[in-house]
């Protein structure tokens, strides 16, 4: 009994080193974008100054830019904001780097303890 | 054996525990010779959280310039972290990603001082 609660143990281990936090929100975020849509008005966000005074945040459009590039409309995406496409991949990019780390070192420890 | 604490004082919590488990072989000179090098190279908690709230401010991304992350940082920079969000992210995440980052430098100074026995 004590032996199998060990495994049970060692693999919510295994799966939870998976589960590296910063990567999953950039894979979240990048999924909810890629299933919302792009033409719709609403525009979220938390820059604040642009709530106080008149000013555009520079990260503006992202997210439309973004959702834009998941639906096939490279040119749409470029206009709403430059930068979309390049975060598209420096975001998986870096979320697969995260992982890899993630797997590799919980890969290490397990051989560590047997 | 080698004591963090008369070498590392200032090291705190799992960086203090890491930091001791690859010293606790060295004599006290290689133990001196990796502080003398790790010192330069680590980085405060302390201070990259206050650099991750200068995202607020407009000024985002220093932190993970400063933890070798550049495209990344380039991204916060021009998108003022992707509009805060980035910025509450790392806000949460930044003892994480400095201690990931003290780890790998420690354990190449580790090496180098291994290596230069």
């Amino acid at each position: 009994m004590g032996f199998f609660n060990l495994q049970v143990m060692k693999k919510i281990d295994n799966i939870y080193s998976l589960l590296d936090f910063e990567a999953l929100f950039w894979i979240m975020s990048l999924i909810l974008l890629a299933f919302s849509n792009p033409y719709s008005v609403a525009h979220y966000t938390l820059f604040l100054p642009s709530l106080l005074f008149d000013i555009q945040s520079p990260g503006y459009g992202l997210g439309h830019s973004i959702s834009h590039f998941f639906h096939g409309n490279i040119i749409a995406s470029f206009k709403t904001h430059p930068l979309g496409i390049i975060t598209v991949f420096v975001l998986l990019r870096h979320s697969f780097i995260l992982l890899q780390k993630s797997y590799k070192k919980n890969r290490n420890m397990e051989s560590y303890h047997g | 054996m080698a004591n963090i604490m008369q070498i590392l004082p200032e090291l705190e919590g799992d960086e203090m525990v890491f930091v001791q488990g690859l010293i606790k072989d060295m004599d006290d000179n290689n133990a001196q010779m990796f502080a003398n090098s790790y010192r330069p190279r680590r980085k405060d908690p302390t201070t990259m959280l206050i650099v991750v709230l200068l995202g607020f401010l407009g000024i985002a991304g220093i932190h993970r310039f400063l933890i070798g992350q550049i495209g990344m940082g380039l991204l916060y920079f021009f998108t003022v972290g992707f509009c805060y969000i980035g910025t509450i992210v790392d806000l949460i995440n930044i003892k994480k990603m400095t201690f990931v980052y003290n780890q790998s430098q420690a354990q190449q100074v580790a090496l180098m001082v291994k290596g230069s026995q």
